[in-house]
């Protein structure tokens, strides 16, 4: 079956043509392609810009399957987040060679280094804070995202754990990331509200048109967690790109953040938890770098890209060893 | 002996070519791997000015923190020291102030700011 046949089906229509556009940038670890999809009869009908989303040659743990990623599409689009509408998922490996999805593409600029060099952009600030709120409205347990791992001690600890695992797996070791994961264990917050985490939510994995947000993109992280993870995350240094200085994602101050954060969620923002999550944030980051590294040394996908990931480690190394107060 | 230029001094040139003769002329996408190449290229050409570790002190540091003399071959000596010493980061034995909390954390900031002088020396701190 091909991916026309496999649409014909989905939409109920009569024909389908498809035209393979090109390959999107974007997603170090999955694939998209944009389609033109012209169909004939159902409710479809009529001409389709797309984005073909597929499983990559190699994936990392912390990375979902993606019938997973299109369960919390579907959720969080019902939620009524801002992202692409997601249409079909395929895990039959006969039609395209591999699982895939696809969703209503949606147009701007997503790329990290052009978003912070267009200038302080508080409104796209506030958009995405109150966007973030309505993903945290979603919490357990939910029928529909079952799948979703339990939070087993706290958010915080299980993070700890997995982190110190993942590092078990790789061939060196990595003292100033045990250091900071130590820290991390003796400060572990309490349990306390539990949501939905986007856990990638930061600047180049959402898209800008016209000084508005169009949608939240890549969801392949997402999970139960502490509603501050994501707010750290949004505002960690290493994901400012070109403007350090705009703490809240490279495109605004933390207070527009988060006082739109709190205005739209009802809750209050707890500070200190927030750099708390922040030096995870930088750890966790480094921990993934470092698989994502292993992807181009075992050989399994050889990228230069990738290899150079590994280097960037040394720099969140130092923002963690700076946000625990040993420098 | 090696004849000249060096690895460095080659390293060097080849850096330059590529981003003054080769990037001007190209595309987008191949611009973007022009600059992985060179940033590559630079990383490489920093690591080679240095020795086996990226700052000279680390062994010597962490034998001192282990009370342990000169025995291995000093690659090798560097990673059993990182790997005790990252176990005994993980179970807490620098948790309480003393001595050799101050001695961990010092080997800690001089690896990172060593490594990142190395791997990325522009970074805004």
């Amino acid at each position: 079956m091909k991916i026309g046949e496999f649409i014909r089906d989905s939409a109920g229509a009569e024909s389908v043509r498809v035209e393979d556009k090109n390959l999107l940038s974007g997603g170090a670890i999955q694939e998209n392609r944009a389609l033109t999809v012209f169909i004939q009869g159902g409710e479809f009908n009529g001409e389709h810009e797309l984005v073909m989303r597929a499983e990559a040659p190699a994936t990392i743990a912390e990375s979902r399957p993606l019938a997973q990623q299109f369960a919390i599409l579907q959720a969080v689009k019902t939620a009524g987040v801002n992202v692409p509408k997601p249409l079909w998922y395929c895990g039959d490996n006969t039609v395209a060679g591999k699982p895939f999805y696809l969703m209503q593409r949606i147009y701007g600029e997503a790329l990290g280094v052009r978003v912070t060099r267009m200038g302080k952009q508080p409104g796209i600030a506030a958009e995405l804070a109150a966007e973030l709120a309505k993903i945290h409205t979603i919490t357990p347990p939910a029928e529909s995202l079952s799948f979703l791992e339990d939070v087993r001690s706290t958010p915080a600890i299980d993070a700890i754990h997995k982190y110190q695992a993942y590092l078990d797996d790789l061939p060196e070791p990595h003292p100033p990331l045990e250091w900071t994961l130590r820290w991390l264990q003796i400060n572990a917050p309490a349990r306390d509200e539990i949501v939905l985490c986007h856990r990638d939510f930061r600047t180049g994995n959402y898209m800008v048109n016209d000084g508005k947000v169009s949608g939240i993109l890549d969801w392949e992280f997402s999970g139960w967690g502490d509603p501050h993870e994501d707010v750290a995350w949004f505002c960690a240094r290493c994901w400012r790109f070109s403007a350090p200085q705009m703490e809240a994602g490279g495109i605004a101050t933390r207070d527009v953040f988060y006082d739109a954060y709190e205005r739209a969620s009802g809750r209050t923002l707890n500070r200190s938890l927030i750099h708390y999550w922040e030096t995870m944030a930088h750890a966790r980051w480094a921990v993934i770098a470092l698989q994502q590294t292993m992807r181009h040394r075992s050989n399994v996908e050889p990228s230069l890209e990738l290899a150079l990931i590994g280097r960037r480690v040394a720099e969140l190394e130092y923002e963690c060893l700076k946000l625990t107060e040993a420098l | 002996m090696r004849c000249r230029p060096d690895a460095l001094e080659l390293l060097e040139t080849a850096e330059k070519t590529l981003a003054d003769d080769v990037a001007p002329d190209l595309s987008n996408r191949q611009r973007y791997n022009v600059a992985l190449i060179a940033s590559a290229m630079g990383i490489a050409q920093r690591e080679l000015r240095g020795g086996v570790s990226a700052w000279p002190g680390e062994l010597a540091a962490l034998e001192k923190l282990y009370e342990r003399n000169r025995k291995a071959e000093p690659s090798q000596a560097l990673d059993l020291l990182n790997r005790r010493f990252a176990a005994d980061l993980r179970t807490g034995r620098f948790d309480t102030k003393g001595l050799d909390r101050k001695a961990a954390i010092k080997i800690l900031k001089e690896d990172v700011l060593a490594r990142m002088a190395e791997d990325n020396p522009h970074y805004q701190k």
